[in-house]
């Protein structure tokens, strides 16, 4: 019998890092299965016939949905390796005719292997047959499938796409300490990118967003250490490129809020959210290309190009301070912006005061993180834990508030068709739910911000 | 997990055979299931070409000198699992009647196989007693096969009573199960069979699908294997798929 198995798991290896393997099965003529396997033992957990390649652990059936489910979402699962196998499949029976080990023999273009599969409840007659197996064969102890596949694949199981750990010295120059993190932040977005491009995951948008911002903000704070020529030549693309990546994001955002919160809404409004979702989805499929196009574009590469350039010119021109007094120049110049910012705040100030506000503690708590490592982390630590719990309010109030505009849009978008009733009510249902959150979060942000005010 | 038990005070109605090709029937969906046989007699062990033999027997399990997940052995059909026979079982009301809360023993023993299976089949013995009440209180359906004759008919109609007046000690059942029955058996070619479904299909707790009397399915004992497995076009076949259906639907 020949098959392809493809395994899936998530960009963040979930299933691997549990010790499972979810492997889709697909003989060349016959049903399709989706087969949960323990990778320990190769004891298999479920074997549940597929009728499509799901895509989300929601397309999963039933029974892997219940059982995986919970520990997937909000992650896509991903081909992270298959294979074309010959299998002779092989049973050990009993005096009855039960099958007590299922011996595979397989083929694979790198291999021949020999798996072994015990059945439940008669693991004893497995190890008589591995027993056997040795005394009689000359068989070698052979690795994890799963992990062959996908290192044969070019990657390594369970290794995340991430940059080297970013590590300032308090002695290096300021110029070459911002070199090191402009570098880093750039690594980052590279590693990312792909993933982006491929509409991966809507996590590796978030990543590489994130990592566009914390340059933004670092070349912002630090900008009277910058060469004036790095600022007038690269800004205003930075700026095109987060306003590229922006939409894009607060898109998954939405959809992600209607997958995960449909529940929230009332089970009556699910046509109603089954609608908005489509509208979603069409809106982020128009944006994901042009963010396609961005990424694949001249002015990106340009951008990419010029700055790394800039980057280097910056590590061979010392400026004379050390990255010690810059992080400390820039976390204070930072801390001054979010208080003046913070003291504008009260409970009916307009959501652009306190939008400016989550952009200042964002600044803070990068500057925090990323220059902050030239400094002891006592010095730092206070101020990057204060700044998460302050942006987690923050960031409450403001995505409620984009999410919004972005429903409000979305059912006026006439380039999407005419709403249907379900989904003006979902639609009004949801924008209800998300003021009442709104306002929750003012509450908790406004006391949050008093409270940096103070300290 | 939903707990199913096939039970009639009647034997020779049809009970195993239902609870062997439901159980396959769910496992081959995809949804992960267990059949437990819980009759001494052990034909469902026997069909799934299991040794009905649990460890220490009945009383270890009841007791909770083993857990039930130990004695489970996995069948020849992916995501069917089987909790075998064993004589011990003739005295498992014995072992119930010593516990606190005999009547609550079966679905305290079910409770942490919960996360592992959607279904859960209890093959019972055909009488009304302790453990009867005990898979009262942990079935969520009793699926009840009925050969549509006027005497089968009077034994559901015993059953309903029973159900109604809790059970042999007189104690309200805590939980009672939903009752669904289905003609088994049945052979239209005979005027009673057909007047007694007629008059019994009326009734909301009658599910439409019926398991006719069939070759195949005396056949279960030569392969010992489910139905669908060695005759999967045949009539017996296409009727437990339906009452699958039917039962998968009524349970949702």
């Amino acid at each position: 019998m020949t098959l392809d198995r493809i395994y899936l798991d998530t960009f963040d290896w979930r299933l691997f890092r549990r010790g499972d393997a979810l492997v889709e099965e697909h003989p060349l003529s016959g049903q399709r299965v989706l087969v949960l396997s323990n990778r320990d033992g190769r004891h298999t957990e479920l074997r549940v016939p597929s009728t499509g390649r799901p895509r989300q652990p929601t397309e999963l059936p039933a029974a892997l949905q219940r059982r995986l489910g919970p520990k997937l979402a909000p992650r896509n699962l991903l081909d992270v390796g298959r294979e074309r196998v010959e299998v002779w499949p092989l049973r050990m029976l009993d005096e009855d005719d039960k099958t007590v080990a299922f011996i595979d023999v397989e083929r694979s273009p790198s291999a021949v292997r020999v798996a072994l599969r015990p059945v439940r409840g008669y693991e004893k007659a497995a190890d008589r047959l591995v027993a056997l197996l040795d005394s009689q064969a000359d068989l070698s102890g052979g690795s994890d499938p799963m992990v062959e596949v996908i290192r044969a694949g070019g990657r390594e199981p369970g290794e995340l796409l991430e940059p080297p750990e970013l590590r300032l010295n308090p002695d290096d120059d300021g110029h070459v300490a911002l070199s090191k993190v402009f570098e880093h932040l750039l690594v980052t977005m590279e590693l990312q990118e792909e993933g982006v491009r491929q509409q991966l995951d809507p996590e590796l948008l978030h990543d590489y967003r994130v990592a566009v911002r914390r340059t933004r903000s670092i070349e912002g704070l630090a900008r009277r250490y910058l060469p004036e020529e790095m600022r007038r030549l690269w800004e205003q693309d930075w700026k095109w490129l987060a306003g590229v990546t922006g939409l894009p994001r607060d898109l998954d955002v939405l959809l992600l809020e209607l997958q995960l919160e449909q529940p929230t809404i009332t089970a009556a409004a699910d046509v109603g959210v089954h609608e908005l979702a489509a509208r979603v989805s069409a809106r982020r499929s128009l944006e994901q290309a042009k963010l396609r196009d961005a990424l694949t574009g001249e002015r990106y590469s340009t951008l990419k190009r010029g700055w790394r350039a800039g980057i280097a010119d910056l590590a061979s021109s010392p400026n004379g301070i050390t990255a010690g007094r810059l992080a400390r120049d820039t976390i204070g110049t930072a801390s001054k912006h979010l208080l003046k910012a913070a003291k504008k705040i009260d409970d009916s100030s307009p959501a652009e005061d306190i939008h400016t506000a989550r952009k200042r503690a964002k600044r803070l708590r990068y500057a925090a993180e990323m220059l902050g490592t030239a400094l002891p982390s006592k010095d730092v630590k206070s101020v990057i834990t204060h700044m998460k719990r302050l942006q987690d309010d923050l960031g409450q109030f403001q995505d409620a508030e984009v999410q919004l505009h972005l429903v409000r849009d979305l059912l006026d978008d006439a380039s999407l068709g005419e709403p249907s009733s379900h989904a003006l009510i979902t639609g009004d249902l949801m924008m209800e739910n998300l003021h009442a959150r709104q306002q929750e979060a003012r509450g908790d942000l406004v006391k949050a911000l008093r409270e940096f005010a103070r300290s | 997990m939903k707990v199913i038990a096939t039970y009639s005070i009647k034997g020779g109605v049809g009970k195993t055979a239902a609870a062997v090709n439901l159980a396959y029937l769910a496992a081959r969906e995809g949804e992960p299931s267990l059949l437990w046989d819980l009759d001494p007699q052990g034909a469902a062990t026997y069909l799934l070409r299991v040794r009905p033999k649990v460890k220490g027997g009945a009383r270890a399990i009841v007791r909770r000198r083993r857990s039930l997940d130990s004695s489970i052995k996995a069948t020849d059909f992916p995501n069917f699992d089987l909790v075998p026979a064993d004589l011990s079982y003739r005295h498992i009301d014995l072992a119930l009647d010593r516990t606190k809360k005999p009547t609550e023993q079966l679905a305290d023993l079910l409770s942490p196989l919960a996360d592992e299976y959607s279904y859960v089949f209890l093959d019972c013995a055909p009488s009304m007693s302790l453990v009867s009440e005990s898979i009262f209180g942990a079935a969520d359906v009793l699926l009840v096969p009925t050969i549509p004759t006027t005497l089968s008919v009077r034994t559901l109609e015993q059953l309903g009573d029973f159900l109604g007046n809790g059970g042999s000690r007189g104690k309200k059942v805590k939980r009672a199960p939903r009752v669904l029955t289905f003609f088994s058996l049945a052979d239209r070619r005979k005027r009673l069979h057909r007047d007694v479904m007629a008059t019994l299909s009326a009734r909301p707790d009658v599910l439409e699908a019926a398991v006719p009397s069939a070759t195949e399915v005396e056949q279960m004992g030569k392969h010992r294997a489910p139905v669908a497995e060695f005759a999967p076009s045949s009539r017996a076949a296409r009727s437990y798929a339906d009452l699958w259906c039917a039962i998968r639907k009524a349970t949702e």
